[in-house]
């Protein structure tokens, strides 16, 4: 076959295309550490022996070093051992929050792209009004009706991301419903169903999939944000925008105790949104 | 340090052992080439034989990744072997002009044209800025641009497509280079357009100015080029002076090429070679086997006076279709040739019925067609196949060939059943069954327009529309593909409505002819008769812009 395809296209394009599908060093780095942090999301035990919240206060505020890897905090509890098994509420809280904006955005996305001129008119309007609070803002809001904890942050960060999901959904779905090839399918005696179920719906979700993982990253971000505020995960629980937060007292004397959270936040959200980038570039250079 | 203009009367362009490899891959293999001032050299060759590359690398713009070589190249008389990009900058433009083939692209949409036009004044030269507009109005007047001053201000999306070419080949021109460098300078442009800007170029060429033209077509180069050289796989096969080439071609390539000319070509001969005798035996086999119905009722489409409005900015309605009347015979093609505007895929649509007339009404079988619900058509949807011009974007982007085909025979039959089917398919299109796997986008123009005609013959419909199926791609392909209908027409006894804006095709597939013009009809006939004898003036203007090859001395 592949004599074929170096036929169809044009050389440059050839190249082009060649080098659209080859995974970099940066993919391969974001894919490690993604794995490293889904390893430690399942089997915690496994990566860091000590228990995350075993106090010890002979040992507090040690370094790192060989036998502490990331150091210890104020009761002499292992830092790694507290990232190691907050990777866990991290991801879970990312993953879900993103499944729920994604579930509840493409719902509306649908809804509004194939439910009729009314029904459009009505969801729009309520996107508009999503869309003119801040999304973070909307979290907190949620966070003060039903106060804080890990459900209500998913909650909250799930349904604030929902808004942006629909309106990309509804755009996808009325390209793809106007498409040369669904119009093709008409012509063919395809019924409404059939080309719903066939052509319409996956063209219009399967971009979704690279921009839920670029989502999840974020997602980890805002839910760390609201940790760190006080107002998600409650506090001897390792999670990361907690730890952030207990480390700031001590920044000057144990930057340790903030830092390596903060890594993780950071290097969680970057690696999702390299992965989900690349995943993106694949699909359309397709 | 030369004065712009200063051709002096050696070659203004000269490469000796040009060759182009992307990645150890060679595209170019050691091309000679020579242009004098007043001279059109023209490259022809099918896509894919490196001629785009060739032009390109003449400029230093090959691409990242491409290496190229030469023994010798001299732009006006400079080498510039070797030459920097910093160098290359400099002789852009200033010795030699560049037209790519799309000029709404080629053209910033967010810049008055008369700013684009003027980059080439600005970077080369230290004229005063109305020393400049006045070089810009010149080279707009030059290219036959009317009202020029107003055209200044203007940007490319307010330009109809043949001002937006003039536009291009006047910022290629401004600075009055000894080389024009035209690659497919035509080829997107209307054939009364085509002409217009081929005369643009004969004149530019009467001036002085060397011109290296690219392209698939014969036809269009005969009307322009001295010499002709015939590029295959990356080497010149065949060079020439344009008539002798084209009366006593050498190469099989140039007579291959030259055979896939339609114009002028009666119904029903062959315009590409014959494939191997495998592939003749493996269609005729399909053919046996294609499921005919038992004697398959003769089915006629119908339009009645057809009136179709679209709504522009401003609720201001136009008519894109008004009052189209005809009538589609079973096993017939009905050539439908317009220029772009024209209406013509307005009316392909409403033959489909995908969109529904404002007045009159499609019939088929003598009984309503336009008139019906989505859910009372669907039974007989069937009988309508659909090709269109842009094969690509008809299909899924998700799906396989296999898939696009299974989609289109029954699904509900087993898997292994729809493959033989499909297998049966691509035979019938002269396509292997080993590109079942690939998708599209990997495929060929000329193997997805087959893959799409396939899908379309799945349903054993006795009438295909076909809306401008062979506009996208080059001579040599359509050619094939144009062979291909003609066998599936006499095999399967199916009717065509063929719609295209190049009566160099109609006149080579039809039976009878329409003539679209504004959304109306203004002239139908017999095919020879009506292009023998064209009545209407619109048909007679058309008919003299077709660029076709002279006819052969003796």
């Amino acid at each position: 076959m592949s004599a074929l395809d170096v036929r169809a296209a044009a050389p440059t394009g050839a190249v082009r295309v060649r080098r659209a599908a080859r995974a970099g060093a940066g993919e391969w780095l974001a894919l490690a550490f993604l794995a490293f942090v889904v390893l430690a999301a399942v089997a915690a035990g496994l990566l860091a022996p000590a228990d995350p919240l075993a106090i010890d206060p002979a040992n507090a505020f040690d370094p790192p070093s060989l036998a502490q890897l990331f150091g210890t905090d104020e009761s002499g509890r292992s830092i790694f051992a507290r990232v190691v098994h907050g990777a866990g509420t991290s991801l879970l809280i990312g993953v879900a929050a993103t499944a729920l904006g994604l579930g509840l955005g493409t719902a509306l996305g649908v809804l509004a792209g194939l439910g009729g001129r009314f029904v459009d008119f009505g969801v729009n309007r309520l996107l508009e009004v999503l869309f003119a609070l801040p999304g973070l803002l909307l979290a907190l809001f949620l966070i003060v009706i039903v106060g804080p904890g890990t459900l209500t942050t998913t909650l909250a960060v799930g349904l604030s991301t929902a808004p942006g999901y629909a309106r990309i959904v509804r755009a996808q779905l009325l390209t793809v419903r106007a498409a040369p090839y669904t119009e093709a399918a008409t012509v063919l005696g395809v019924g409404w169903w059939r080309k719903l179920r066939r052509h319409i719906l996956p063209n219009t979700l399967a971009p979704l999939l690279a921009l839920g993982t670029l989502g999840v990253g974020q997602a980890i971000v805002w839910a760390s944000a609201l940790s760190y505020l006080g107002l998600g995960a409650v506090p001897p629980s390792p999670e990361w925008g907690a730890m952030l937060a207990a480390g700031r007292t001590y920044l000057s004397t144990a930057w340790w105790m903030s830092v390596f959270p903060g890594l993780f936040i950071v290097l969680t959200a970057v690696s999702g949104t390299v992965l989900g980038r690349g995943f993106q570039r694949r699909t359309r250079s397709r | 340090m030369s004065a712009p203009g200063d051709a002096s009367s050696g070659p203004v362009l000269r490469a000796a052992d040009l060759s182009v490899s992307f990645g150890g891959r060679s595209v170019v293999r050691g091309v000679d080439l020579e242009v004098r001032p007043g001279e059109c050299l023209a490259i022809v060759g099918e896509s894919g034989s490196g001629k785009s590359v060739t032009a390109r690398s003449l400029i230093g713009l090959a691409g990242p990744g491409a290496a190229v070589t030469a023994a010798e190249l001299e732009l006006a008389g400079r080498s510039v072997v070797g030459s920097s990009e910093r160098d290359w900058r400099g002789a852009r433009g200033r010795d030699v002009g560049f037209i790519a083939q799309d000029a709404l692209v080629s053209l910033d949409p967010l810049r008055p044209i008369g700013r684009e036009i003027g980059d080439s004044l600005r970077l080369h030269t230290r004229l005063s800025p109305a020393e400049r507009r006045r070089r810009v109005l010149d080279a707009l007047a030059s290219v036959g641009l009317p009202d020029a001053a107003v055209r200044i201000g203007q940007r490319s999306g307010e330009l109809s497509g043949g001002q937006r070419q003039r536009a291009l080949i006047a910022s290629a021109i401004a600075l009055r280079p000894p080389l024009l460098l035209a690659d497919e300078p035509t080829t997107a442009l209307d054939v009364t357009v085509q002409a217009q800007v081929l005369d643009l170029l004969t004149s530019l060429k009467a001036g002085g100015m060397g011109i290296l033209l690219i392209s698939h077509d014969l036809a269009v180069v005969a009307q322009l080029a001295d010499r002709i050289a015939v590029l295959e796989d990356g080497r010149i096969v065949e060079t020439g002076p344009t008539e002798q080439l084209l009366a006593e071609p050498k190469a099989e390539g140039t007579r291959r090429l030259l055979a896939a000319v339609p114009f002028g070509r009666p119904r029903g001969t062959r315009l590409s070679p014959d494939g191997p005798p495998t592939r003749v035996a493996s269609a005729a086999s399909g053919a046996a086997r294609a499921p005919t119905r038992s004697a398959p009722s003769p089915v006629t489409l119908e339009a009645v006076g057809l009136v179709k409005h679209f709504r522009v900015a401003g609720g201001r309605r136009i008519p894109a279709v008004d009052g189209v009347s005809f009538t589609l015979e079973p096993g017939r093609t009905l050539g439908l040739v317009g220029e772009s505007g024209s209406g013509k895929s307005t009316v392909a649509r409403l033959a489909l019925a995908l969109t529904s007339p404002d007045a009159g009404e499609v019939r088929l079988n003598g009984q309503a067609w336009s008139t019906l619900s989505e859910r009372q058509r669907r039974p007989n949807r069937s009988l309508l196949g659909a090709v269109y011009q842009d094969a690509l974007s008809s299909f899924d982007p998700r799906l396989t060939v296999e898939g696009i085909l299974g989609d289109a025979l029954r699904p509900r039959e087993p898997r292994e059943r729809r493959r033989e089917e499909a297998v049966r398919l691509l035979e019938l299109v002269e396509l292997s069954s080993a590109v079942l796997g690939t998708r599209p986008v990997h495929l060929s123009g000329g193997q997805r327009q087959r893959v799409a005609i396939a899908r379309a013959l799945a349903a054993e419909p006795r009438i295909l529309i076909c809306d401008e199926p062979v506009s996208a791609l080059d001579v040599s392909v359509q050619a094939t593909v144009l062979d291909l209908l003609d066998r599936l027409q006499r095999e399967l006894g199916l009717a065509y409505l063929f719609i295209s804006h190049d009566l160099g095709v109609i006149q080579h597939v039809s039976d009878t002819v329409a003539v679209l013009h504004d959304g109306r009809i203004v002239e139908t006939g017999a095919a020879e008769a009506l292009f023998r004898n064209p009545e209407h003036p619109y048909t007679r203007r058309l008919l003299a812009a077709a660029p076709r090859l002279p006819e052969p001395a003796g």
